[in-house]
């Protein structure tokens, strides 16, 4: 920059500079009824390009992380892109859990082609319907209680006829067999009577030893026959059991021969039928009609039919209606929607499970597709990233509760098998999550190895307003409103730039844009169109409807609560501009601020950093101004005064480094002791070489003290110093602009902190000769001077401290 | 030992229940009621102590084997008394409670000899009398049965005994109402002397069309034997081979002797009802 340029009075902005304006007659449509909707996604290139690149690349670990604000359209867009190329995809396979009958706490998972796992669900449901009709009429036939009959009869007559056998002996020797309570006795007999105790006691010790004999001798013969009860018994249970399998065996062999023929194809189902059928002959009572069930007894219902539970399918995912892969949306992405989980029912206090209550998470759903998470509802709920990763790690699907995944329970519960993933997870989220799972989350990038970026803004080209007003009519058809009219486009364009802050681009936020389409055509009544009148009426009421404390600080300033000059001249003392930021509505607000100096060391204290009201950048921002002030004014001598800076009335926490060059001017004024004018406000930073930088919300900033001035009463001689390099953002209200093309107000550029000394005080900065020597009279000169003074002061009370005595001037 | 209820008048029919030490199944008090609620019947329970068990155990060194674990263990008479007694009680609380709910009148002693002389002595005039003694096969050990119950179609049969005599047509009724009662089926067997000439000729041939007859009125179906029975052994062996559970007999049947009752109510390890032959023979019991 050209040193001479310094002290040129900076140039107000002429209208057209202050914001961009669209001009209706650009458009080459009546309505948006004339414009197509608009395919691609506006200004998304990068980010649908990097999509279709972590969609088509099937490689572990390129799941896909969709970074961008919130309101911009990610989740539909990523919907978009994945239903175009889920369907022509294949559509992934069925799954089942049914029972594993060897290990009942291991359920089977059973996979099956598209549809075919709801056939395979009623197909075993009607067998099991048919042998609960065919095995009771096997069992109960007349036939089998034949059979059975004779078996048991043959058991009895077995017992019988060796008890007989032993009676029969006993009674050829004097000996009868007595049937006792408990069992057997044996006793001699006299007359075909027992013997009397008396008359047996009469028998000699020889009769009587060879009664006891006889008695022993046919015990042992009898306990023999008592011992081998059991065999026969087990026997007569074993041919029992065997006629009963027989029987089921026959009733159901023509039901599940049909059934295996239709799975031939399918190893597994085949595989599972085989063992259905063994343990449905093993098992064939619980066919029978459960009359005397305890449960059905109580009334609890849940005795019928509860054995049969175990050769029910339980259809886990059911791809029948499927088109082409799941494109699955996830809305409360917590530990067991995700991975799925085992419900338990209450039976008799108790709570029960079995595998048909084991519940499909949205990783099921999704298997062989897509699934899309909104990053910050994983992260909320508990465990439920740490599933994610683990799963998607893992390429399988463990369905454990959340007790026994912390091994927090110890209770038996079930373990389904495990089921293969192939999933792609697109989750969404803004950028600081993308970030900080970056930088702190060592499995995150391993795992989400695509981010796709979204632009909030495009650049402000031809061909990008005419894609903006497609974009406007897609959205208007969508959301079945009025048609907008070209000034209405024109103004909505306007707005897309105002909401990008930044007159050479347009905003992609589609939330917003959608919200005022949404409330333009609320306002347009019973209109055919919406006009540019509907939509800057909409912006109005937006802002009408936020702006209640906006509206309270500047009637505060209006009555002189809030301290605000917007005329006069004060010494140490100018105007800088902050924004505040309540539910989402930005708004500037002048604040006053103020500086005091003094003989000092060369300190710059910063009020708001002592009190901790002042933020690190506004601390920076103090620091920079002492560093320049240092650099430009005492190179060759010590920095000798204090200086004291302060945002008036302020009584919360500032931060930003937006207020260092308005900072500058209130020090530098207080130095030279040169006024500064109060009908203009001051925003930007400063370097250490004295230059005006960018600041954000330039437009708030210079609307806020527009809005102070308009209350004081607009004198044209009021306006707002911005820094230069801040111009291309303007996009300021329309009232603002009507105040400057009336010539009331004012918005000049900066460039340097001496633009702003020679705007504020009316006196030329000055620039330094070659031996660095400012021209008299100038502020430069001036504060040169008050240093210099200082700097005079300070040695005198060194040298009058050394001596014992006062200082003197 | 009986029952303070006020004495039934001479002519008052009633059904007689005799067991030992076993308490009758429930199968056999509901048959017991059934008739004397039809008859309008006094029910007469008699439980008799065999005085063989009582004398079996005064002996020195009496022992028992155990039914469930074949073990031998000293049989002690005070505590047989104690479980007969038990026993006894159980069936009188039984037979209170069916006759209670049913409004039958009823009476129920003990006696204590030898359980057929007990209960012929006791038979008097009963019209019916159900013997029901305990089986020599091992009691049930509890624990899940095999199969569950078979259905009524295969409950054991009710076989009656028909010699043409002047009841039969009372042993007759009486199993055609056992079957029905219990869904059994009914096995009627025609019994002839093994001497006889050629049993099942002429004679036999008349009875079956009256029984048919008769089971027609009744809408019973029955299987019909023949079968040469001289002897308690040779009834036996019919049971077995029609598998009874009941078997129903005339009281003036030759073959209850008390010799052949008491093999019968050994043997058979079922109940066996015995029908009272009527004084006067009508024409309704005529078949």
């Amino acid at each position: 920059m050209n040193l001479k340029e310094k002290n040129r009075q900076p140039e107000p902005l002429a209208v057209e500079q202050l914001a961009w304006r669209c001009d209706p007659a650009w458009c080459d449509f009546e309505t948006t009824h004339d414009l197509a909707d608009l395919e691609n996604v506006l200004g998304q290139a990068r980010a649908l390009e990097a999509i279709r690149f972590g969609v088509g690349i099937r490689r572990d670990g390129f799941n896909l992380f969709v970074l961008g604000p919130p309101g911009m359209g990610k989740r539909t867009i990523v919907r978009q892109v994945l239903a175009e190329q889920a369907h022509g995809e294949s559509t992934p396979d069925d799954w089942c859990y049914v029972h594993n009958f060897q290990q009942p706490y291991k359920p089977r998972a059973i996979r099956l082609k598209a549809g075919r796992g709801r056939a395979f669900q009623s197909d075993i449901k009607e067998l099991v319907e048919d042998l609960r009709a065919a095995i009771p009429a096997a069992l109960e036939s007349d036939e089998f209680g034949q059979r059975l009959e004779e078996i048991k009869h043959d058991f009895e007559q077995q017992h019988n006829e060796s008890l007989e056998r032993v009676s029969q002996s006993a009674e050829q020797q004097g000996i009868r067999l007595i049937r006792t309570p408990g069992g057997f006795a044996l006793a001699p007999l006299r007359d075909g009577e027992v013997i009397d105790p008396e008359e047996f006691e009469k028998l000699s010790e020889d009769e009587q030893k060879q009664v006891q004999e006889k008695v022993s001798a046919l015990q042992e013969e009898l306990q023999k026959i008592l011992r081998r009860v059991p065999e026969w018994r087990k026997e007569t249970v074993d041919k029992i059991k065997q006629l009963k399998r027989e029987a089921a065996q026959f009733a159901i062999g023509h039901s599940i021969a049909q059934v295996k023929q239709k799975y031939a194809d399918v190893p597994e189902v085949a595989e599972y039928l085989n063992v259905v059928e063994s343990d449905v002959v093993e098992h064939a009572d619980a066919f029978l009609p459960a009359e005397d069930s305890p449960l059905k007894m109580l009334g609890l219902g849940d005795g019928d039919g509860a054995p049969l539970r175990d050769y029910e399918v339980n259809l886990l995912v059911d791809n029948g209606d499927t088109q082409g892969a799941p494109v699955v949306y996830e809305d409360f992405p917590n530990y067991h929607t995700l991975i799925g989980r085992v419900d338990h029912r209450s039976q008799m206090g108790s709570l029960v499970t079995d595998f048909t209550l084991i519940k499909a998470g949205a990783l099921h759903r999704a298997n062989g597709g897509y699934l899309i998470l909104e990053m910050v509802k994983v992260l909320k709920q508990p465990y439920a990233w740490e599933a994610l990763k683990r799963v998607l790690s893992a390429r399988q699907i463990k369905i454990e509760s959340l007790g026994e995944a912390l091994s927090l329970v110890g209770t038996v519960s079930l373990e389904p098998e495990l089921i293969p993933l192939d999933v792609k997870v697109v989750l969404i989220g803004d950028r600081l999550l993308y970030y900080l799972l970056h930088a702190y989350d060592a499995e995150f990038p391993e795992l989400f190895k695509v981010a796709a970026d979204f632009e909030e803004e495009i650049p402000r080209n031809e061909e990008n307003c005419r894609q903006y007003a497609q974009l406007v009519a897609t959205l208007v058809r969508r959301e079945e409103l009025k048609p907008f009219d070209r000034t209405a486009v024109a103004r909505v364009l306007e707005h897309g730039a105002r909401l990008a802050d930044d007159s050479e681009r347009l905003s992609t936020h589609l939330h917003s844009l959608c919200d005022v389409l949404r409330e333009a055509d609320f306002w347009a009544g019973d209109a055919a169109a919406v006009s540019a009148e509907h939509v800057q009426r909409a912006i109005e009421q937006r802002v009408y409807r936020s702006d209640r404390v906006r509206t309270r600080i500047q009637e505060e300033i209006e009555r002189g609560t809030i301290l605000i000059d917007t005329e006069g001249r004060q010494v140490g003392q100018v105007n800088g501009l902050s924004v505040m930021e309540l539910g989402g509505f930005r708004f500037g607000r002048p604040s006053r601020i103020t500086a005091n100096v003094r003989l000092g060391k060369g300190e710059v204290v910063d009020i708001e950093r002592e009190v901790e009201l002042g933020g690190a950048l506004h601390s920076k921002g103090v620091l920079i101004l002492g560093s320049f002030l240092a650099s430009r004014y005492s190179r060759e001598q010590p920095l000798s005064l204090a200086a004291s800076l302060v945002f008036e009335q302020s009584y919360g926490p500032v931060d930003g480094d937006s207020a260092s060059t308005a900072e500058t001017c209130a020090l530098l004024s207080a130095l030279a002791e040169t006024p500064l004018m109060q009908n203009f406000a001051v925003t930007g930073s400063i370097n250490q070489h004295g230059q005006v930088q960018a600041i954000g919300g330039v437009n708030e900033k210079i609307e806020g003290f527009f809005d102070v001035c308009r209350r004081h009463g607009l004198t044209g001689e009021q306006g707002v110093l911005i820094p230069a390099a801040n111009v291309k953002h303007l996009m300021l209200r329309q009232d603002v602009v009507a105040a400057v093309e009336r010539g009331e107000f004012r918005v000049v550029p900066l460039h340097t902190i001496d633009d702003a000394l020679t705007l504020l005080t009316g006196t030329p900065a000055g620039e330094p000769d070659e031996k660095g020597v400012y021209p008299a009279g100038t502020v430069n000169a001036r504060v040169m001077e008050r240093l210099d003074h200082f700097a005079r002061l300070r040695r005198q009370y060194a040298e009058s401290l050394q001596k014992g005595g006062p200082p003197h001037e | 030992m009986s029952e303070h209820l006020p004495p039934s008048p001479k002519d008052r029919r009633s059904v007689l229940l005799v067991v030992d030490s076993d308490a009758p199944p429930p199968s056999v008090l509901e048959a017991a009621a059934t008739f004397a609620a039809e008859w309008q019947a006094q029910l007469a329970g008699l439980f008799v102590e065999d005085i063989d068990l009582l004398r079996a155990a005064a002996l020195p060194c009496s022992s028992e084997l155990d039914f469930t674990t074949a073990a031998i263990r000293p049989l002690e008479s005070f505590a047989l008394a104690r479980t007969l007694s038990q026993r006894a009680e159980s069936m009188r609380a039984a037979l209170a409670q069916m006759c209670t709910t049913s409004r039958i009148d009823w009476t129920f002693r003990i006696s204590q000899g030898e359980f057929v002389r007990e209960t012929l002595a006791a038979a008097g005039e009963a019209e019916l009398f159900i013997v029901c003694r305990a089986s020599r096969s091992a009691p049930s050990t509890g624990g899940k049965p095999p199969l569950r119950p078979p259905g009524r179609r295969t409950a054991p049969a009710v076989l009656a005994v028909l010699d043409g005599g002047i009841g039969s047509s009372r042993v007759l009724r009486v199993a055609a109402r056992l079957s029905r009662l219990f869904g059994a089926p009914l096995v009627v067997a025609f019994a002839a002397s093994p001497d006889a000439a050629s049993p099942g000729a002429a004679t036999s041939a008349a009875l079956r069309t009256a029984c048919r007859r008769l089971l027609s009125e009744l809408k019973v179906e029955a299987a019909m034997h023949d079968v040469a029975v001289d002897d308690a052994l040779q009834l036996l062996e019919a049971a077995q081979r029609w598998k009874s559970g009941w078997l129903v007999i005339g009281r003036d049947c030759a073959l209850l002797d008390e010799v052949h009752l008491r093999r019968l109510a050994v043997g058979l390890g079922h109940p066996i009802v015995l029908v009272q032959t009527p004084m006067t023979e009508t024409a309704a019991e005529k078949i």
